[in-house]
This record gives C-alpha cells, sequence and structure tokens, in this order.
C-alpha cells in the first residue's frame, strides 16, 4: 500500500518537523530575554554545522556510538533497565532494519535475501521474542519495584500497545501462515509449475513435516519420498523448515484446530494488513507520546556531546528538546539526593522527572495556575544543585541547566527565591502584611523552635557584641546596607515584634558564620535564631496569596 | 581506622578534585572508606524548613549507625549540618521522637550511635602527625600558605569540634607538617562570603576579597581550605588576589609524593 | 576527640572561668607546665576596656586616687584586712604582672611594661582615669595628656558612644588646646551606624589607612598629637599607629571605649592565643553543671545541651566564675549564693542592706563587697572559717571584701589571686609527687 506508507511517513515527518519547530520557538526562559526565532534558528544551524564539522565530531560520534547504541549510561546506573531496554531495542529495531526494511537494507547486503530462509526465519523470531521479553522485563520490573517515589504520571500505553500489537500480530501473521492452506495453493501457482499429480505428495510432505494443515483427510505416507523430492527441487531453495521459527512454530500448533474457519476468514491477509497498519500507525505515531524519544533521544546525546560551552543561544534549543526527550524513566528521581523531601512537603515537584513536568507545563504559558505555580517554586527551590539527575540521566538531558532557567523563570513570574523577595519590599512592610494574612503556624509542632522561648532570648543585654563580630555588618555600607544588626533582632523578639524581624535583611544575609553565637557573653544562640526567622518567614510568606512584581534594582 | 566517607553534593558537582585527591591521600596513610548510599546532609534546606533539613540530615545518620561506622566528611558544611543535627538528637526529645517516626517509613532508624567527623580532624587525632611526617618524602618548603578554616568546623564550638574556636591551630599544625610555612593573618577565622554567594553577590564578593587581600598582605602565596564552599568561593578571585588556592589533601598528597593528577591537580 | 577525653587521665588542674582571672591562672599554670583545663565563655574579657587596674582609688568614700599603686596595695591591706590584697605579697603580684604581660607581648600584643607608677588616661566620656598597666597605644594618650600636647580629637559619623565634642568640652579645663574632628568613614560612605569593630578591621588595610590619613591631614594645624577612638586594628595595632603616625607627622593615640570595646576584643584574643600556645585544653560554649569531690580528683559535669565533652577530672580546682553577669553569683530575693559548690558567700546580714538608697553613694554598695571569703592561699573557707578543700582555689571577681569598679583593683586581685593559687596548687602537686 504505497498511499498508506506515504501517509504515514507524511504524518511522521510533519509532527516531527512540528516538533522541531517547537523545541526553536517554545521557551523555559522568560520570553522578553529570549533571544528571537530568527535568531535560534540561525544559531542551531551555525552550530550544529559547526559541531558536525568541527573538533567535536569525534566526540558526538563517541556518544553515537556509546550511548546511543551500547546505551552506557543506562548500563551504569541500572542493569536491570538496561537489559530490558536493550532487550527490546535490539529486537524491534532489529526487526525494523532487517525485516521491515528488507528492501531497502537486507536484500542489498544479501542479494538472496529470502524472507522464508534460515537464517531469516529464526531470526525474526529471536528478535521479536527478545523485543517481546524486554517488554515483559519492565512490565515485571515497574510491578515488583519497591521504591517509595511517586511512579511517573502518564505513562504512554499507546506506545507501548502499539509495540505489542506489531509483535504479536507479526508471530501470529507467521504462525497464520504455516496453516494456510489457501497460502500454500497460492504459493504453488505463483511460484511452480508443478502438476495436480506432483502437488500430492507435496502437500503431503508439507502436512506432515512443515505442519500445514489441509482440510482433506490424514496424508498417505506412501507419497511422502516423493513430496520430499518434490519439494526439494520447488520449494527447498525459499523454504526453510518453519520450525525454526521456534515461536510462531509452537504458536501455529496452538491454532491449528481452528486452521480451516482461519483459511476461510482469510486470517493471514487480515492479519497481514493489520500487522502493516499497525506498523504505518507507528510511524505515524513517531512525533508523539513516548514514540518521540526514538528521535530525540539520540538527538539529545549527540548534542550533549557536541554541545558548546558555555552555553550559548542553542541552549535554549536544547532546554526544549529536553523537556520532549525525556522518557520519564525515573532514574533522576532515584539519584536525587533531596528525594526525601517529597513526602514530607508533598509534592512531587520536589523529585526532578516531575518538576520536568511542571517545567513543561510552565514553557506552554497559561497553562499553569498559581497554586501549581507555588508547589513547582517549592520543588525548585528545594533543590540543591548537586547534578546526580544530570549525571543519571541515560538520554544525557542538561537537567542543572534546566533547573537554572526555571528558577530564572520563576523569579521573572514573581516566584523568587526567598531570599530574593525578601529584598521586593521592606521589613515593616512585610511585617504589615504577614500580620495581615492568615496568622501564626501555631498547629505545626515543630522541634526546635526558639523565637517563642522567651528563655532564648530574654537575657540579651544588648552589648553589641554580636554586631562587633558580625561579618555581614562589617562590609554593609550605605543606604541599603543592614537594616537591623543582630542585637537589634534580638531587641525586637524581646519586644515581641518577631514579624519586624522576619523580613529584616538581616536575617536574610547572614551567612550563618556563628561568630554571634560563639562569642555572647549571655550564652544566646544568636544564629540559630536567624535560622529560626527565616524558616518562619520562609513558611508565611510561601503562605501568602499573591504573587509579589519583581524587584526593580538591587537592594543589598 | 575505617569510615564511611561522606562527600556530599558540593564536590561531585563543582569541586570534584578534593575527594580524588581526599582518596589519594587517606589511602596512603592507612584509613578505610567506605561508600554508603547517602543523602544531601541537609545543610541548603536548613534555610527554608528546620523538619526538611533534619529529615535528610538524620536518614544519613541513620545509614551510618547501621553498619557502625562514624562519618568522615570532606566538606565543612555537610560537618557543620550532621553535627547539628546529632547534637539536637541527643539534646532535644522531642526531635528525636519526629525524626524517628519519619525515619522508620524507609526502614531506617537510629537505635545505634554515630560520631560525625571531618577529614582535618581525622588526620590531626586518628591519624596523627608523627604518621604524616614519617610519610612526608617532598617537603613542601616553598609554599607560603594562608590557612582558610572556615566556620562551620570551628562554631558553634558545643556543636562542633574541630579546635578552640577562638585560637584554633590544628589546620596550621597540618599545613607545617608538610613542611610549608603557615602565615599567620588577621581574618584567618572570617567567613568566606560562600553562603550568601547566591543570594547578595556583592556582599559575598566583598567579604572574598578582604580576605584574600588580607593573606595576601600577610605575605601569602597559597590559600589553603578543607572545604568545597570555600574553594569554589575562593578559587575565581584568588588568581586576581595573587594567590593560588590549594584544597588541603592536595598539599599533603604533593608532600607525600602522591602525582599531581591523582590530586585532581 | 572530646567523646574520648572523657576517662583519659585527670588533669592537674581546672579553671572554670575565661575572664582575666581564668586566663591569668591558665597562663600561669601552662608556664609551669601543669596539664590544664580551662572552661568558660569568652565574655567577661569582651567588656574590658583593655586596660588593667593595680590599686587605683582608696578610700572609695573621698575618692582619693593614688599614683603609686603599690603604696596604696599596702594602704588597702592595713585598712581592710580582708580584702584579698591582705593575703598576697606585693613582691608576687608584681611578678605575676610580669608574667601576664610577657605572654601578651609574646602574641603581638603590645601593652606598656607595668612599673612603679599608675597612669591617668582620659576615657571616652572625657573623664580621668587611673590604671597600671595599658596598650601602648592608649600610653601615648597619657603622655599626651600629662604634657597637655596640643591635640586633635577625631570621632567618627554613626560611631555611637563616642564623641571628640563631648571628651573636649568636658576636659576643657584640665586639658585645654583639644580640637576636635569628626569624619565619614568608613570610606563607602555611611547613613546609619558604623561599629569600632568593623573600623578597626578595615584599618588593617594599608589603602583605607592611608585614606583616613589623608582626610585628617589637612585638620592638623598646630595640633601635636592625635586622638582617635581604639579602632586601630583588633590585630597588628602596633604597626598601624605607628604607621599613621610616621604619616601624619606626630604621635597617635587611642583613647578606651564603652563595651564591648575593641581593645577587649584584642585582650580576649590574645589571651586565647597565649592559653593555645601553652596547649591548655579550651572548652568554651559550656558551663559546669556540677562538680563532684573524690578522693583524689574532682568531677566537673558539663552542661550536655551545650558540650561536645560530658566531663572532665582534674586534681586541682580554681573557680574564677565571676559575679553575677558571669553566674558565679546568684541572687535570690532572700541571699546570695555560689550555685556551683555551695560556697559560703560573705553577705550583708539581710537583703535590705544590699544596697544604700543613694544609688551614686560615694562609699559604694555592700552588695558589691559581697563574695567568697578565703585563706592565705586563696581557698575558700566556709563560715567556721575552716579551708573548705586543700585543693578547690577561689580567685578574681568571685573574692568578698572588694570593690573592684570603683577601687580600681580589677586586674590586680584577678591576677594576683590567680598567681597565689597556681603556687600553692603547684607546690603541693610538686609535694606529691615526690612522695
Amino acid at each position: 500500500m504505497p498511499w498508506g506508507l506515504s501517509a504515514a511517513l507524511a504524518i511522521a515527518a510533519t509532527g516531527l518537523a512540528y516538533r522541531v519547530v517547537i523545541w526553536l520557538s517554545r521557551t523555559v526562559d522568560d520570553r522578553a530575554t529570549c533571544p528571537p526565532a530568527s535568531v535560534r534558528v540561525a544559531a542551531l544551524v551555525t552550530g550544529t554545522l559547526g559541531s558536525l564539522f568541527g573538533p567535536r565530531m569525534p566526540r558526538m560520534l563517541a556518544a553515537f556510538g556509546l550511548d546511543v547504541l551500547v546505551q552506557r549510561k543506562l548500563w551504569q546506573r541500572d542493569r536491570l533497565r538496561w537489559l530490558a531496554h536493550m532487550a527490546i531495542f535490539v529486537g524491534f529495531g532489529g526487526l525494523f532494519l532487517v525485516h521491515a526494511l528488507h528492501g531497502v537494507v537486507t536484500e542489498k547486503l544479501w542479494p538472496g535475501y529470502c524472507s522464508t530462509v534460515n537464517p531469516w526465519l529464526w531470526l525474526r523470531d529471536l528478535l521479536g521474542l527478545l523485543a517481546v521479553a524486554g517488554l515483559a522485563l519492565t512490565e515485571v520490573r515497574r510491578r515488583f519495584s519497591r521504591s517509595l517515589l511517586p511512579a511517573p504520571k502518564h505513562r504512554d500505553l499507546v506506545f507501548v500497545a502499539l509495540v505489542a500489537a506489531i509483535l504479536a500480530t507479526g508471530f501470529l501473521l507467521t504462525a497464520a501462515k504455516i496453516i494456510s492452506a489457501p497460502d500454500f495453493e497460492r504459493m504453488v501457482a505463483t511460484y511452480s509449475s508443478l502438476s495436480a499429480e506432483e502437488q500430492q505428495p507435496l502437500k503431503v510432505y508439507w502436512q506432515t513435516e512443515y505442519g500445514m494443515v489441509f482440510p482433506a483427510s490424514a496424508p498417505d505416507a506412501a507419497l511422502l519420498k516423493t513430496g520430499e523430492e518434490v519439494h526439494e527441487s520447488a520449494c527447498a531453495s525459499c523454504h526453510s523448515r518453519p520450525q525454526s521459527a521456534f515461536v510462531s512454530y509452537p504458536l501455529s500448533r496452538l491454532l491449528r484446530r481452528a486452521a480451516v474457519p482461519l483459511a476461510a476468514a482469510n486470517a493471514s491477509v487480515v492479519l497481514f494488513n493489520l500487522h502493516v497498519l499497525l506498523c504505518l500507525l507507528g510511524i505515524a505515531y513517531l512525533p508523539f507520546g513516548r514514540a518521540l524519544h526514538i528521535f530525540a533521544a539520540p538527538t539529545s546525546l549527540v548534542a550533549a556531546a557536541g554541545a558548546a560551552t558555555p552555553a550559548t543561544v542553542n541552549a535554549v534549543a536544547r532546554r526544549s528538546l529536553a523537556l520532549d526527550a525525556c522518557v520519564r524513566c525515573g532514574l533522576c528521581d532515584e539519584r536525587c539526593s533531596v528525594a526525601a523531601l517529597w513526602a514530607l512537603f508533598d509534592n512531587p515537584l520536589v523529585l526532578p522527572a516531575s518538576k520536568l513536568e511542571g517545567v513543561r507545563r510552565l514553557s506552554v504559558e497559561k497553562r499553569i495556575d498559581a497554586n501549581e505555580l507555588a508547589t513547582l517554586a517549592q520543588g525548585a527551590y528545594a533543590c540543591t544543585d548537586c547534578g546526580r539527575c544530570t549525571r543519571g540521566c541515560p538520554v544525557g538531558l542538561d537537567l542543572d541547566d534546566l533547573w537554572t532557567a526555571l528558577k530564572a523563570r520563576l523569579a521573572s513570574c514573581g516566584r523568587p527565591t526567598p531570599a530574593a523577595r525578601v529584598k521586593t519590599a521592606s521589613a515593616s512592610q512585610w511585617a504589615d502584611r504577614l500580620a495581615a494574612s492568615s496568622g501564626t503556624n501555631g498547629a505545626l509542632a515543630r522541634p526546635g523552635r526558639l523565637t517563642d522561648d522567651p528563655r532564648i532570648f530574654s537575657h540579651c543585654v544588648q552589648c553589641q557584641t554580636c554586631t562587633n563580630v558580625c561579618p555581614v555588618v562589617a562590609e554593609s555600607f550605605g543606604p541599603g546596607g543592614v537594616d537591623a544588626t543582630p542585637q537589634r533582632v534580638m531587641n525586637l523578639l524581646r519586644l515581641g515584634m518577631t514579624e519586624l524581624a522576619l523580613g529584616s535583611r538581616m536575617v536574610w544575609n547572614c551567612t550563618t558564620c556563628y561568630q554571634c553565637q560563639e562569642h555572647c557573653p549571655a550564652g544566646i544562640r544568636v544564629t540559630d535564631v536567624l535560622y529560626d526567622l527565616r524558616n518562619q518567614a520562609y513558611t508565611q510568606m510561601s503562605a501568602l496569596a499573591e504573587i509579589d512584581t519583581p524587584a526593580k534594582g538591587d537592594a543589598l | 581506622m575505617k569510615f564511611a566517607l561522606f562527600v556530599g553534593c558540593k564536590i561531585p558537582a563543582r569541586v570534584p578534585q578534593y575527594e580524588r585527591a581526599a582518596r589519594s591521600v587517606l589511602g596512603r596513610l592507612g584509613v578505610e572508606l567506605i561508600d554508603l548510599d547517602f543523602d544531601c546532609c541537609g545543610y541548603p534546606s536548613r534555610h527554608l524548613r528546620l523538619d526538611a533539613y533534619l529529615a535528610l540530615a538524620c536518614r544519613n545518620l541513620a545509614k551510618a549507625s547501621a553498619r557502625h561506622l562514624d562519618v568522615l566528611t570532606l566538606c565543612q558544611c555537610c560537618y557543620g549540618s550532621l553535627r547539628h543535627a546529632l547534637h539536637l538528637l541527643r539534646h532535644e526529645p522531642g526531635v528525636r521522637l519526629a525524626v524517628a517516626q519519619d525515619l522508620a517509613k524507609d526502614d531506617l532508624d537510629l537505635s545505634e550511635t554515630t560520631n560525625v567527623r571531618h577529614l582535618l580532624d581525622i588526620l590531626a587525632r586518628d591519624v596523627g602527625f608523627d604518621r604524616i611526617r614519617a610519610n612526608v618524602v617532598r617537603d613542601q618548603h616553598r609554599l607560603r600558605v594562608a590557612a582558610h578554616y572556615g566556620c562551620h568546623a570551628l562554631r558553634p564550638s558545643d556543636v562542633v569540634d574541630l579546635d578552640n574556636p577562638h585560637a584554633p591551630t590544628v589546620f596550621e599544625d597540618l599545613i607545617r607538617a608538610t613542611g610549608a610555612a603557615a602565615i599567620d593573618w588577621p581574618r584567618r577565622l572570617d567567613c568566606c562570603g560562600a553562603p550568601i554567594a547566591e543570594t547578595n553577590p556583592a556582599l559575598s564578593a566583598r567579604l572574598r576579597e578582604v580576605k584574600l587581600a588580607d593573606a595576601r598582605a600577610a605575605g601569602a602565596d597559597t590559600m589553603c581550605t578543607a572545604c568545597p564552599y570555600c574553594e569554589a568561593q575562593l578559587s575565581p578571585a584568588a588568581k586576581d588576589a595573587g594567590l593560588s588556592t590549594l584544597l588541603y589533601p592536595q598539599v599533603l598528597g604533593l608532600a607525600l609524593g602522591i602525582a599531581p593528577a591523582k590530586l585532581g591537580l | 576527640m572530646s567523646d574520648r577525653e572523657t576517662m583519659s587521665d585527670a588533669y592537674d588542674v581546672a579553671v572554670i572561668g575565661a575572664g582575666l582571672a581564668g586566663m591569668a591562672a591558665a597562663v600561669l599554670a601552662g608556664n609551669r607546665g601543669l596539664r590544664t583545663v580551662q572552661i568558660g565563655n569568652a565574655g567577661a574579657l569582651l567588656f574590658s576596656s583593655g586596660m588593667f587596674d593595680l590599686m587605683g582609688v582608696h578610700p572609695v568614700e573621698v575618692l582619693r586616687s593614688w599614683s603609686d599603686p603599690w603604696a596604696a596595695m599596702a594602704a588597702v591591706a592595713h585598712d581592710i584586712p580582708d580584702h584579698p590584697y591582705a593575703k598576697m605579697k606585693a613582691v608576687a603580684l608584681r611578678e605575676a604582672f610580669l608574667e601576664i604581660w610577657h605572654a601578651l607581648d609574646a602574641v603581638g600584643l603590645a601593652y606598656n611594661r607595668p612599673g612603679d607608677c599608675n597612669i591617668e588616661v582620659v576615657t571616652s566620656l572625657g573623664t580621668i582615669k587611673n590604671t597600671y598597666c595599658l596598650p601602648q597605644t592608649m600610653a601615648t594618650g597619657a603622655t599626651a595628656l600629662a604634657e597637655r600636647t596640643p591635640t586633635l580629637l577625631v570621632d567618627f559619623e554613626g560611631l555611637r558612644e563616642y564623641s571628640a565634642r563631648g571628651i573636649a568640652a568636658t576636659l576643657a579645663s584640665r586639658w585645654p588646646g583639644l580640637r576636635t574632628l569628626r569624619l565619614a568613614y568608613p570610606p563607602a560612605g555611611v547613613a546609619g551606624e558604623t561599629y569600632a569593630a568593623h573600623i578597626a578591621r578595615s584599618l588593617e588595610v594599608t589603602e583605607n589607612r592611608a585614606q583616613l590619613v589623608e582626610l585628617i591631614q589637612p585638620h592638623l594645624k598646630e595640633a601635636r598629637a592625635v586622638g582617635l577612638p581604639a579602632v586601630l586594628g583588633l590585630s597588628r595595632t602596633a604597626v598601624i599607629a605607628s604607621e599613621m603616625s610616621r604619616d601624619l607627622g606626630m604621635p597617635v593615640f587611642e583613647i578606651p571605649t564603652m563595651p564591648t570595646s575593641v581593645p577587649g576584643l584584642r585582650l580576649k584574643d590574645a589571651l586565647e592565643r597565649a592559653v593555645a600556645a601553652r596547649h591548655v585544653r579550651r572548652i568554651v560554649q559550656s558551663r559546669v553543671t556540677e562538680v563532684t569531690a573524690n578522693a583524689d580528683t574532682f568531677e566537673l559535669c558539663l552542661d550536655a545541651g551545650r558540650s561536645t565533652t560530658p566531663s572532665v577530672r582534674a586534681k586541682n580546682l580554681v573557680l574564677a566564675t565571676g559575679r553575677f553577669m558571669g553566674g558565679g553569683l546568684v541572687a535570690d530575693r532572700n541571699a546570695i549564693r555560689e550555685p556551683l559548690m555551695n560556697l559560703p558567700v560573705a553577705q550583708p546580714a539581710s537583703r535590705a542592706a544590699w544596697h544604700s538608697t543613694d544609688l551614686l553613694d560615694a562609699k559604694g554598695h555592700a552588695v558589691n563587697r559581697a563574695g567568697l571569703e578565703v585563706d592565705e592561699h586563696f581557698r575558700p573557707r566556709d563560715a567556721a572559717g575552716k579551708t573548705v578543700h586543700p585543693r578547690l582555689f577561689a580567685i578574681g571577681a568571685i573574692l568578698g571584701h572588694q570593690d573592684w569598679t570603683r577601687m580600681k583593683c580589677g586586674a590586680g586581685v584577678a591576677i594576683g589571686s590567680a598567681a597565689a593559687a597556681v603556687t600553692t596548687l603547684e607546690r603541693d602537686l610538686d609535694r606529691t609527687r615526690r612522695g
């Protein structure tokens, strides 16, 4: 069906082109700072050419070989997953090259190619079985995984179903053909010039040795020898024993009883059409869902090797690509060094895979609401930039870079880091805002809460030792300098004016060097109190509904 | 001498040479290092929420104690963070209870005790100066080193335990053990500014500037640190200040005759 | 490290307290090779003005000021038989002072060498104070005062509790020829406040000093000395003073400021270094919660919430825990007690007698003279007058029958009692060693 293939290819091409356009136009970054599409396209072209014909080419080739073909990164992270994926990769990929593209690939390399001859007969089944085993292994691993991390959402079952169906119909087709009398008749008519008398022994041979099913009665064993001779001269050169198809053949045994009704229903034709249709659907589906990883993952891995550092304009495109190239494997989640926080915060967006999903929604602009933005912000700022997710990603996504871009984008959306957010208003303004909002989190029983306990700060005598040894105060000059020195903060607590302390610059500029606490003659835990104020401020500011306008200029 | 090595987040991401040098040096001096699957020490989370910080820190303590190992940290922020968690666990019953419930979900518990040590501490007290000096083959007499102690290993001294917080000598002693000269400089105990590098870059840069200038004025040619945050903060500006930076295991490694490549140099 | 030390050999001496008395005891013990542990925060030292008083005012009722502290000491010993000075020998005190002076000199803190006389200095309030041993940079000012040198007094905008004009006005009759200058410094310009310690740190940088000199230079006119608040570096003070003097062409001196002052910070720093250099085990950020006297040693339990060391053992115990602010003495509605070992405290018969009704009563207040009574070796005595324990000592401000702030004898009492205690316990340790 050439028109079918053309249609599928057209859909695939359009879809992929659409994807590429998205990679070049969509951005994680703030629209205002992002370069225009024309600049990005030009940069991509020059960048790609520069990489392909430049000094980074060997690294890109190596990446292709090691990371795409051998999947070294996955091997290093998780052997079991590597095994499963490699089985699918080799199995399905092999089938695609050797079987689907036999006209372009196999026949050119082996001019004597014939699909029903070994090694192609058992090879197809082997590759198919490998792919099926890989799929089964992924399902088993998923079912028995004891991870406490949330499972990635939005599993692409369409993709899995397509792959499984293609494999299944492939086996069934071969099985059906093995027992299909109509096919036998057709083949004999097309490829031989046997007379009816010669056909009879052949049928006997095929029924006995090759598993064919004929509606007639049991074969006459006497004709077997003759049949074998006929077979040798007319068929054997193109037909290896179907038992070599070690999956399809047993399958055909199971279907044997239904051979006649299957033949009547033109089962092999139906299955063939179905099989081809599914393959065409697969091609058309390439730009969508999980199928895209076939194109996007190698692109990402090769681009990772070829990327110029420091990141150029193309980094924007790479970020956009990353959002589609992510295969939701969750290996980043397993490596995340603050993974334990997701349960504590009840926020899966602490974890890289979910966070990436959040970034994707953010980059599509209107799809994200204030609550989601807050959740995404919490996830973004819980991240410690340790880079483990990046080092663990089997498709070479530069997650480090993505999270940095996310933070910049959040800042421009009015959700900057807490320390930056504080700067948007003075301490008095924050005090008013926080007092006006919901109030205290008294219900939260937080161990170590210091600022509620007068014993902690009441014996401060305002000697100013803490202020004198504070490096932040020492280097803070000018009008924008520190607004409340450490001893002033203690005084605010003594006066019961904690809210005023929450938004003070001192609390957020403190380097936690502990000089104040070490020197205090009254033994006051000055730094621990400042930490406590930060924690309180963070919780209360996060609860504030309104989004801040970005700070103009930089107050110290 | 066997410890669970706590590498932390900052070193693999930004200062991998520290780990490499530390492993080489500790290996040469007979300290065995066990690698456990640690989480973040919790230090970056402490300024957001105390419970988040404790959740992370205590998981690590539980993992180490399950294997009956003390923790050896390379980063001083990790050291301070884990020590603080230990301190809170030991002295505030409410904390212990809350944390225990949290850990139980992951089949972790804190029934055993563990201790947390820093690299400098281990070298000075467990390995000892005699052993270090006995292994020195290449005296580093050409180096004039300003030791940057960092903050979180010295203070607050009821939580951490490296040396006298007002007049420490251990880092200079360790430097002299390599044959290098240890310079006395006024700002040696001051903060390098790393913790506010992202939130207040201007102030952070000033803190760094005055430290480097002070070390240079005191006659040093090298600034020596024992923390990746300090190293990452000081080294970009060091050259302009006329100094080079080295991590202590790199200096020690050179003195022990280990190849520079194995020290990340 | 500390967790392993608890069961190690007992120290020769444990000093509780890190004020001047405690630090002096640790330094002197260290000098004699005694294994010493010292527990306590660097608290009281931070409030020091940097000046060491030996004996300044007696009797306090008439505010008689003495220029010969040794004569004053003899007078006090005669007039107040229970005063700590009555139990000390002047010779021993002199030697002890020199020992401390050497220790400070060795770590780079330049004080004038203590000698025979008191010295008069100007304070930041414009008053004149009598002291015995003081930083070199202040001693230069004392000379200027004595010679009434025409001086330019400089102050800094935003530096609280220090006014050059105030000083000049108060001193007008005693020291005419004082002019004043107010500067906006640090160089970046300041809208708010500035703190002495920060100015001091910034003056450690040569460029900043040069800038300050440039700001002062045009205003010198006929002045032949320049007086600054005590901000000439947290360290390297001598270098800073001499360079500025050279560049300005005249002596530059420091005037002591209100606590927490830079000289106090310098002193704390220097004493910590001196103690560290003598390998004294230093436990900071801890309070001793309990003391148990065993047969040969004392066992000191440390505050579990604040200590990485549970306890230490020592053969001798020196209490240098100070008075009310440091927690060496505790006052409730009824009485004053010594909280650590419940030692009897000499005090007025009733609380009503603690204070005079006149706050500024020239005689002072009886409560300030309360404290521990000791024998001639500075070992606490019980109510019956018997020495409580042969190896327990009490030194410094915790002692009764002295009013160090009014009498200007703080450093002398601290160092002298520390020396007496260390001498005794060293002798006793020797005796036991020799069997």
